[in-house]
């Protein structure tokens, strides 16, 4: 950008003027920290509960999705949550009031196996794609007649999960709503926990014994859905996929066991999660984009722990 | 005692039969090999035995000593599994589920159940160890040991010493029969080696397009489309 | 073996953090605000006109940032935030990112209750808005979310020291309480300008 003094940025300028911007962020880190947790407005602290639940469940979810090889799906069905809200705010209707049912019919369709009309990653990728381009068009259609004042804001704050409907901008009801789902999701995945894992690691000897897989089929495709539109909010509609890959493939190079594995995922995302928020309400960079790279970070420590640990055991 | 019987059954997908006309029978202790020509149609026989599909046509009848949720199943393993990170008490224990109901632990006596079969299988001393980490030997007695903890009546087998060597795959044959003859277990197991069917079956059911032939293994040696496809397995091995 | 390198793993990450220590010497003594706050409410007050731009620390950064070039509005949102730093305000807004600067102006909107009364420091952008059905002129104070893209917040503001006409789409940084006003019924929340610099 050009500034008003006529001489242009080198751009070894601009680096060294952003890099002195963070470390004074970083510096000024801990009092703006201590002002937003201990102050009047509860944005940090509802921030922080539900990252913390959105990023147990997703966790939870990634590590059966990333086994399964359905990892992109997350991404699909985001972009389908994306559309239904965009025509929600058309019909002027609550978002979640559209997305979430949508959501989870969609994930189901996709996620019901062998018997799906909409089979693998081709279907995940068209249904991705027109929604995006369904949800943009119908924005921009309604635009001179909808309620909201800004489109780029809402289609850059549900993709991007920053600005006007960021984490920080929970109402209590809000919190709410979203604890009560992610607990929902904890909950059954942790009572159906040895059935999951016999559905992911061999779903045809499931089947054979007598589990009723197809149940279970649907019965993930709904927690995966809710724990999907849940996510938007924290990181935005094309960041999701972070969320979901991420914690499992640190988990896998640390642990082997099944349940090590999940237990690992989960207290990786919610470490990064945590430390994405502090990091972004304390420097002032996008919320969603800062829990992922600080996802990234922890990935590629855990490569050079597991490479550490080839050279050393064994 | 009879377990299952087939009467005329024609499986298939999606209303196009693959085998037709199967009728068998399977007693209590028998150690049925089915064989045939890639193909024929033993996957899908065997997907329809365990009620994964709807015959196209004729009776299937279950014994009542027989509930579906009481059939071992050792299926043919996928990319998957091979890189699945799960310790092998995990995948043992999951063969226990099928009797769980709604329980969400496993009970005191499975976790009894899923020990005594790894160690008469000789892989207790592996189960702590990553399931991804071991050979394709260890793997295929780990998976039997799971389908064990499913069963105390029938064991299904499909291709079970697909791509193991040659000492490995004798082992395992040689378990199965013993835990055919010593527990008393009746075995159903899918091969394309028929040698090792006439070595150990006691029962062959040959799957071939248009019909089946069905009989004891002596009664199979002798036969006409039995001693035929010995004879082109054999030109081919040869 | 494998559980010790997740345990260093996770103290890794907790310690990058807290190895931000700041070097800052600001005391946040409540004696320097006026109003008596709720329990729980820790602000700092900026002391005497020491600091010479909102956001710099004096934690040993060797740049000197002032001087270099910047973008327009950075640069005048400085300026304007650099005169009116040295009063002590409840809520200094000035320096916070987009996003939280964003959902705290939200927040202030929503709850006001909790803020009426409250002194802030808040920069942004003005503009006059007249509107015929009333006769009135609103002066609006608004600021851009993080993408710079969009206006993603607003705030009225007026006071003695509100210029009567002002050139719109300038920076320009004021030091007020909130408060509301109602108008036909509604209660519309401002800034209650004590000082105002462009």
């Amino acid at each position: 950008m050009p500034n008003q003094h006529g001489a242009s940025l080198t751009t070894w300028d601009s680096i060294r003027l952003v890099a002195s911007k963070l470390r004074e962020g970083f510096a000024g880190a801990p009092e703006k920290l201590r002002e937003l947790l201990t102050g009047q407005s509860n944005m940090l602290r509802f921030a922080l509960i539900a990252g913390v639940l959105i990023a147990l469940c997703a966790a939870l979810l990634g590590v059966t999705l990333v086994l399964k090889r359905y990892s992109l799906i997350g991404d699909g069905l985001s972009h389908v949550a994306f559309g239904a809200m965009t025509v929600a705010g058309v019909l002027s209707i609550a978002p979640m009031a559209v997305s979430l049912p949508v959501t989870i019919v969609i994930s189901v369709l996709l996620l019901r196996g062998d018997k799906a009309k909409l089979k693998g990653d081709s279907a995940i990728a068209m249904l991705s794609v027109s929604a995006l381009a369904i949800g943009y068009l119908l924005m921009n259609l309604f635009a001179p007649v909808s309620q909201s004042s800004n489109l780029s804001a809402d289609v850059c704050s549900v993709l991007f999960g920053s600005t006007q409907k960021s984490i920080l901008m929970l109402t209590a009801k809000d919190l709410l709503l979203c604890a009560i789902l992610a607990l929902v999701v904890i909950f059954v995945y942790s009572f159906f926990f040895n059935k999951i894992f016999s559905v992911t690691f061999d779903e045809t000897f499931a089947e054979a014994t007598g589990t009723h897989v197809k149940a279970f089929r649907v019965l993930l495709a709904v927690i995966i859905a809710i724990t999907i539109v849940l996510a938007i909010r924290l990181v935005g509609a094309l960041l999701i996929t972070a969320l979901i890959v991420f914690p499992t493939l640190c988990a896998l190079r640390l642990f082997k066991s099944f349940r090590g594995v999940v237990a690992c995922a989960v207290v990786i995302s919610v470490l990064c999660a945590v430390s994405g928020i502090l990091l972004g309400a304390a420097l002032g960079t996008p919320m969603g984009s800062t829990i992922v790279v600080v996802d990234l970070t922890a990935f590629l420590l855990c490569i050079l722990i597991d490479a550490v640990k080839g050279v050393f055991v064994k | 005692m009879e377990l299952l019987r087939f009467e005329d059954v024609s499986v298939g997908y999606e209303g196009k039969p693959v085998a037709e006309h199967l009728t068998f029978t399977v007693n209590e202790g028998d150690y049925l090999c089915i064989v045939g020509e890639n193909g024929a149609g033993k996957s899908t026989l065997m997907k329809t035995l365990l009620s994964l599909r709807a015959p196209l046509q004729g009776t299937i009848t279950f014994s009542p000593a027989l509930k579906k949720n009481e059939i071992g199943y050792l299926p043919q393993q996928t990319e998957i599994q091979r890189d699945f990170p799960a310790t092998v008490t995990e995948v043992v224990r999951s063969g226990c589920l099928n009797r769980s109901g709604l329980c969400p632990i496993y009970t005191k006596a499975q976790r009894k159940t899923a020990d005594d079969w790894m160690e008469r299988l000789g892989i207790l001393p592996l189960r702590k160890k990553s399931y991804r980490a071991l050979s394709g030997g260890q793997q295929q007695r780990v998976l039997l040991a799971r389908a064990l903890c499913a069963t105390k009546t029938l064991l299904v087998l499909d291709e079970p010493v697909a791509g193991l060597d040659p000492i490995v795959t004798a082992d395992l044959y040689a378990l199965i029969k013993r835990l055919n003859t010593e527990d008393h277990l009746t075995v159903i197991m899918v091969s394309h080696d028929i040698a090792a069917a006439l070595t150990y079956a006691d029962h062959i059911l040959q799957v071939a397009h248009g019909g089946c032939y069905f009989g004891t293994t002596d009664a199979y040696r002798t036969s006409e489309p039995g001693s035929q496809f010995i004879k082109r397995a054999g030109e081919s091995n040869a | 073996m494998k559980k010790v390198f997740a345990i260093l793993l996770a103290m890794l990450l907790v310690f990058s953090l807290a190895a931000c220590g700041s070097e800052k010497d600001v005391s946040s003594d409540a004696a320097a605000s006026d109003e008596t706050q709720p329990a729980g409410d820790v602000t700092e007050s900026t002391t005497g006109p020491a600091a010479p731009a909102p956001a710099q620390s004096n934690s040993g950064t060797t740049m000197d940032t002032t001087s270099m070039p910047v973008s327009e509005n950075v640069a005048a949102e400085r300026t304007a935030a650099e005169k009116l730093s040295g009063y002590d305000v409840d809520l200094d807004l000035v320096g916070l990112g987009a996003d939280v600067l964003t959902a705290q102006m939200g927040d202030i909107l929503t709850n006001v209750d909790q803020y009426r009364g409250k002194r802030v420091r808040l920069a942004g952008i003005c503009y006059a808005n007249y509107v015929e059905s009333m006769d009135t002129t609103y002066n609006i104070l608004y600021g851009y979310d993080s993408t710079g893209c969009c206006a993603a917040w607003q705030i009225e503001f007026y006071g003695d020291e509100v210029p009567a006409t002002y050139p719109d789409y300038e920076t320009i940084c004021v030091v007020g309480t909130i408060d509301t006003y109602d108008e036909e019924g509604t209660d519309y929340v401002y800034v209650n300008v004590e000082h105002f610099a462009m």
